[in-house]
């Protein structure tokens, strides 16, 4: 198999479970599609009655007559007079195309009620707080598993193996908060060596450069990245020891040594890299669970991201950006797995020679 | 699984710190649960009812913190046992009747406030009154109208005209006009009873504590004997009982102990629930092989394949205001059994080759009685594991969706109290009491889960081990 058949493969899957998924969003959210567009609909005749009417006063017989008229004639526009298998086309056409209608209550930052806009402007910070865990979490991991897995039942290993048990027992969005007392409330810390306990910028400051600016979102994102790696290194760390400890008895490692490489060479070279295609799905599967982390994360620092998107959608319960969300989401989780696929591919030398 | 080797087992566990760990934690949260029913009967009932708690103070720590801090503080007290004395004044035909509570005032901080509920049954019309008596001699002296069978509710503020006539009698109603008081409306009532009679009295930053014993006697003159069916007096301090109160003024202790049995039920069912599905799943898929099983896996890839919480978000949003505890645990455990699936079906694809299992096939055993005669009894090593390994993710997963605003609304969750606090704002206002035991307590229940599945799957699957 060669690495493009592979590819094609991998493609083919990605496209069928997105499919899976649009149908599934299809099917749990037909009900509440006739809501959502029920309630457009409700408010753009609103609008335009109050336009007739500022225009030439109408009875409120004609006003009625003609709500009902425009009422009926929108149903047509959206298709909700027609039976559910004509629907279907049109609700999967709205989920291509990414128009999810407007948002019963929230707006973005620049007062837009489109829900894809709302979500648009803050896909960015929450995959800047997940890929900078993720990466920290990655690296720390990687290194922490191959000493553990270099040196078994040193000291170093054993507690690697207890905080890999126990670190994931904690919710990040705990250890968020008591990070936010630690670090931003401590009243043993002096004013301005405190860590900023929420948002992404100061909106109090003025920046006088990009390079402020970047530097100041860096101190925000300290304690939230932190939160996410405390909870998730351990558990990554043991993964990597123990996928390495089988690796590191493996002939072709005693061979190394007794080559005499260097030791660096060894484990990162050798070791790590016949490792690597294992280790990439499991780091796959764990940004779904991240991601979980995340949000809630979010919502504790105030970070203005999906994560204190689906906040405030489920506060005031506007339905339109909970279903988008849902479906973004997993669109997002599964381009971070079908990019984990890819690497793998090209990791694994079974893959590209065939 | 016969006797010796349970046996065994326990030997082999009880070699293992971490397992011993693990059991020793959840024992302490089985008490817990255990305790939930025992100290508060009616606590889950009580928790939603916020006019149950409308005295408690609000947002008050823990009495041991203020204790162990060493700042001035003052617990909450309900009082209600008290001395009844019945008797007819002579050469009248009237009955005296007192009801008195004593108790000795020891603390170091002052009262915030304090109430009176007074229930009496009464034939004839009587007249009441109720007399403080303070360790310093001074004797209060209130009177108050009781309505026959019904409660009868009195507060510190009642008692403002009363105080604002003593003081002026006993420190000058110069001394009144000069802290700005000049109708018994502004006067700050709460604390008063309770501090030393001079100058600073009515401020709570000024005024000092009275330590002593004090009687709190009410005297009802009637032509009949008077029941006294109710005589409780509640001050409320500083600080409130073990866990301190949250921002409805709830005991906090009612929603720590209760979350315990309801964190643990969250966990093990949901666990028992992925479990089951996931091993019979997996058996079935691996037994019978070819196109069903293909078809089978496709759909383990898919499950797998989404993220699991914004679905959930999801399916519990349009499960609507409805949600109960056993929808959340049902939506969990199906997203759960995957991973168990899947090792079930490698498990049953190795069985299925050996002679034991290819020789009661050819004895005409059914499929049906070979998967869950013979390959899934196989399987419960596994299944023991996983059972304890699929509790922490359930709690921490019923936790996030909880604080969220997800859980079911009608029970005190960890995840809901945590919700709670961060709604108060409990971090940087420091009320640490409500954010440090859920989060602990939900850490400590999933530690000790993963504790004692770590130590089972290393004694039970030494082949499938994770080291």
């Amino acid at each position: 198999m060669g690495i493009y058949k592979y590819l094609a493969i991998r493609t083919f899957n990605m496209v069928l479970i997105v499919i899976i998924v649009m149908a599934l969003t299809f099917v749990m959210f037909y009900a509440l599609y006739v809501d959502i567009k029920t309630q457009e609909i409700k408010q753009i005749v609103k609008m335009e009655v109050q336009n007739m009417i500022r225009e030439s006063p109408m009875s409120p017989e004609e006003i009625k007559t003609f709500m009902e008229e425009r009422e009926k004639y929108y149903r047509w526009v959206y298709g909700l007079d027609r039976a559910w298998y004509e629907r279907i086309w049109i609700v999967l056409y709205d989920l291509l195309t990414f128009n999810f209608g407007k948002a019963y209550y929230l707006q973005s930052e620049t007062g837009s009620r489109d829900v894809i806009v709302i979500i648009s402007e803050r896909i960015p910070r929450t995959v800047l707080l997940l890929g900078t865990s993720t990466l920290i979490t990655t690296i720390l991991g990687l290194w922490l598993g191959l000493l553990a897995a270099n040196r078994p039942q040193s000291v170093l290993d054993k507690s690697v193996i207890i905080v890999g048990l126990t670190s994931n027992a904690f919710a990040a969005w705990w250890v968020g908060l008591a990070l936010q007392f630690l670090f931003a409330y401590n009243p043993l810390i002096p004013y301005e060596w405190r860590l900023p306990a929420f948002g992404i910028i100061d909106p109090t400051k003025t920046y006088t450069s990009d390079f402020e600016l970047y530097l100041d979102v860096m101190r925000h994102m300290i304690l939230p990245v932190s939160a996410l790696v405390i909870v998730s290194f351990g558990s990554w760390a043991l993964v990597v020891r123990n996928l390495l400890i089988g690796t590191l008895a493996e002939d072709f490692i005693m061979v190394a040594r007794s080559k005499g490489l260097p030791e660096n060479k060894i484990l990162f070279g050798h070791a790590l890299k016949s490792s690597a295609p294992p280790i990439i799905t499991i780091l796959a599967f764990s940004v779904a669970g991240i991601f979980g982390g995340v949000i809630i994360t979010e919502t504790i620092f105030q970070w203005n991201g999906m994560g204190m998107l689906i906040w405030e959608s489920l506060m005031q319960w506007d339905i339109p950006i909970i279903l988008a969300f849902f479906y973004i989401s997993t669109l997002l989780i599964i381009l971070a797995n079908f990019v984990a696929d890819i690497l793998y591919g090209i990791f694994d030398p079974r893959v590209k020679t065939g | 699984m016969n006797i010796k080797k349970i046996k065994e087992f326990f030997s082999e566990f009880f070699k293992r710190k971490l397992g011993i760990i693990g059991l020793g934690l959840l024992i302490f949260f089985i008490i817990l649960s255990i305790l939930a029913p025992i100290t508060a009967p009616l606590g889950l009932n009580d928790w939603v009812l916020l006019d149950r708690w409308k005295d408690n103070p609000r947002l008050t720590p823990p009495e041991w913190f203020m204790y162990v801090t060493n700042q001035p503080y003052s617990a909450t007290i309900i009082l209600n046992n008290y001395e009844y004395k019945a008797e007819m004044i002579p050469g009248t035909n009237l009955y005296n009747i007192s009801a008195k509570i004593k108790f000795k005032y020891d603390y170091s901080g002052l009262p915030t406030a304090f109430y009176l509920y007074i229930t009496v049954e009464y034939y004839q019309s009587i007249s009441s009154s109720l007399y403080v008596k303070r360790p310093d001699g001074e004797i209060i002296e209130y009177s108050l109208t009781l309505f026959n069978s019904s409660q009868s509710r009195i507060a510190d503020l009642d008692f403002r005209k009363v105080f604002y006539e003593w003081i002026s009698k006993k420190l000058g109603s110069d001394y009144l006009k000069s802290e700005g008081i000049t109708a018994y409306e502004n006067i700050l009532s709460g604390h008063i009873l309770f501090s030393q009679l001079e100058e600073g009295i009515l401020k709570p930053s000024t005024a000092k504590v009275l330590k002593g014993n004090y009687e709190f006697e009410l005297i009802i003159l009637s032509n009949a004997p008077v029941k006294i069916k109710e005589y409780e007096i509640k001050i409320i301090g500083n600080s409130y009982g073990l866990m301190g109160t949250d921002g409805n003024k709830r005991d906090f202790w009612l929603g720590i102990v209760w979350g315990a049995p309801i964190a643990l039920m969250i966990g093990f069912l949901t666990s028992l629930i992925s479990v089951v599905i996931g091993i019979v799943y997996g058996t079935v898929s691996g037994y019978f092989g070819g196109k069903v099983d293909e078809l089978m896996m496709r759909i383990v890839d898919l499950l797998l394949a989404l993220p699991v919480f914004p679905l959930l978000i999801l399916l519990l949003v349009i499960a609507g205001p409805t949600r109960s505890i056993w929808i959340i645990i049902f939506l969990i455990s199906i997203f759960g059994w995957m991973g168990i699936a899947r090792v079930a079906r490698s498990i049953t694809l190795q069985l299925k080759e050996t002679a034991f299992i290819e020789s009661i096939k050819a004895l005409g055993a059914s499929p049906f009685r070979i998967m869950f005669r013979h390959i899934m009894p196989q399987m419960l090593p596994y299944a023991y594991a996983n059972l304890a390994l699929g509790v922490p993710g359930a709690i921490l997963t019923e936790a996030g969706l909880s604080y969220l605003g997800l859980g079911d609304p009608t029970l005190p969750t960890w995840g809901q109290l945590l919700r709670h606090a961060v709604e108060v704002a409990a971090v940087p206002n420091g009320y640490w009491w409500l954010w440090v035991t859920p989060g602990l307590l939900i850490a400590g229940v999933s530690v000790a889960f993963v504790f004692i599945g770590h130590s089972i799957d290393e004694i039970l699957n030494p082949r499938i081990r994770r080291l």
